[in-house]
């Protein structure tokens, strides 16, 4: 079977996206920018639904924060019912508090018993499959890196939550604290996977996921890798510096990489 | 954590060490603290000030501009902001610089305003509501507004795309004219830029100075003028 590989699909570009993402085999759709009160929005996402594989993809339910945000809990029913959608995923983080809107990813600081209380509390709010994704930690401290990474696997376990794992995220953790790639994947030899994430991002003082680039050599390998041993759906992540034609050759290439790895 | 995070992101000054207690690595706190600034960047620019998107190295200035001015008003960046930039930029008939104070004005009439305390009777007492403003802009710049892209674009695609808008300036020199700002309220939070003819910018001048009675203004620019300066909330009763 060919892999499903696409890319997150991004309003703001308009109907170009929309056709592009109608010809890849799977797309991500952050539920929260669409609203299905809305004709056209509904319509749009209707459509790309009957040529593609839509991926539910929420950029803030805050799932480490004080409470799920309703507005968009309930906003993630309504697409899960309009599109038949039974899975959605978010980041294992949190991005704000009741007076503190941060709209940034924080990770967790509590003690794992506590952060897997919020998950299952979450995952009911949510009434789907969650799924949770690893965030880039920009962080030089290796215990701080492996207990993350430690906490994230052991809950999903746990709460029987899959992991979205961002591959790009994984090398930016490992390369920031100089543990090896290999031991930060070794934490999720025992999950289940619903996707992963690519993307490339760019150089600069502080190890940042930029998401404004092409994918680096070296988290296309990781992907290899970790693709022969399981297979999940791959999204190519791209929200800056953003050009249809080059976000589509970009979902080609690493199609092509795993067609051709699988071949080998 | 979330107040310490936001003030320390939103305060003016480099990115800081975590505070005491603080459970997360210095360079996890730094780069949260970076994020933290880099949204009010993108909310500038989802806002109007689409200018940023074909501009080189606008983030690192607006990065830079943080280490000196605090970002805790965010409708005030944008102005801040423009003048650190304008001065590396080529702008030889001023159109981008003209382009720029109308996208500024864009984000700041989003500001939502105070309801405003409308008059009741001709004898009142009335002034600018608070947040309304009599401001100028170039007509054109919103067209040319309309050509750049609201997104994050490549910086080769940036250049291009910058080039090009050059090439549709008019060949003249920006020609201010008179806008009324009126901010959101109720409900039009996102508020409006409105052209007005001379005759209502003096009234309104007159009125911004020393205030004018409902029936005055109503004589120097027309009853329906009133009415719809009423209906916006563009002025108010001055509680004397």
């Amino acid at each position: 079977m060919r892999p499903l590989v696409g890319g997150s699909l991004r309003k703001i570009l308009g109907p170009p996206m929309l056709e592009l993402a109608s010809r890849w085999r799977t797309c991500e759709v952050v539920p929260e920018n669409w609203d299905p009160a809305d004709r056209s929005d509904r319509a749009a996402l209707s459509t790309l639904n009957a040529t593609t594989t839509i991926q539910l993809h929420s950029l803030s339910i805050n799932v480490l924060g004080p409470a799920p945000a309703v507005s968009v809990v309930e906003r993630i029913r309504e697409w899960s019912d309009i599109l038949g959608i039974g899975l959605v995923t978010d980041h294992f983080c949190w991005s704000g508090t009741g007076e503190h809107a941060l709209g940034v990813f924080v990770p967790p600081v509590e003690e794992i018993t506590a952060v897997q209380k919020r998950v299952r509390a979450v995952k009911k709010a949510v009434g789907i499959t969650l799924g949770l994704e690893n965030i880039c930690l920009s962080s030089h401290d290796p215990f701080f890196n492996a207990h993350y990474h430690h906490a994230l696997a052991q809950i999903s376990v746990n709460e029987s939550v899959p992991v979205l794992l961002d591959l790009e995220n994984l090398r930016l953790d490992a390369l920031a604290s100089g543990l090896s790639q290999d031991e930060l994947l070794s934490h999720y030899d025992e999950v289940e996977l619903c996707g992963y994430h690519v993307a490339g991002s760019s150089v600069g003082d502080q190890v940042l996921d930029t998401h404004d680039q092409k994918v680096p050599d070296a988290t296309l390998q990781l992907l290899l890798k970790c693709y022969k041993k399981k297979n999940a759906p791959v999204i190519y992540e791209r929200d800056y510096a953003l050009d249809v034609g080059e976000i589509d050759e970009e979902v080609r290439r690493i199609g092509a990489c795993i067609e051709a790895d699988r071949l080998i | 954590m979330a107040a310490a995070i936001d003030r320390a992101a939103l305060s003016a000054g480099p990115l800081s060490e975590p505070p005491a207690g603080c459970p997360l690595p210095r360079t996890t706190w730094q780069a949260i603290l970076r994020s933290r600034r880099m949204r009010v960047f993108d909310w500038m620019i989802d806002a109007g000030f689409r200018l940023l998107n074909l501009l080189p190295q606008a983030n690192t200035c607006f990065l830079a501009l943080a280490e000196r001015c605090e970002l805790q008003h965010k409708y005030s960046v944008p102005r801040n902001l423009w003048l650190s930039l304008r001065d590396n930029i080529e702008d030889d008939r001023g159109w981008l610089n003209a382009i720029a104070e109308t996208e500024i004005l864009l984000v700041e009439v989003r500001e939502a305003r105070s309801f405003p305390n409308l008059p009741e009777g001709e004898t009142d007492i009335v002034a600018l509501a608070k947040g309304v403003r009599l401001t100028q802009l170039e007509p054109e710049t919103l067209l040319l507004h309309d050509l750049i892209p609201q997104h994050s674009i490549p910086a080769t695609a940036a250049a291009v795309q910058l080039a090009q808008l050059r090439q549709r300036f008019p060949q003249r020199q920006a020609v201010l004219q008179n806008i009324l700002f009126v901010p959101g309220w109720g409900e039009e939070p996102e508020g409006k830029l409105i052209q007005i003819d001379c005759r209502v910018a003096s009234a309104l001048m007159v009125a911004v100075d020393g205030g004018l009675s409902v029936a005055d203004i109503g004589e120097r620019i027309g009853s329906e003028n009133l009415q719809n300066l009423v209906e916006i909330g563009a002025i108010a009763r001055c509680d004397r």
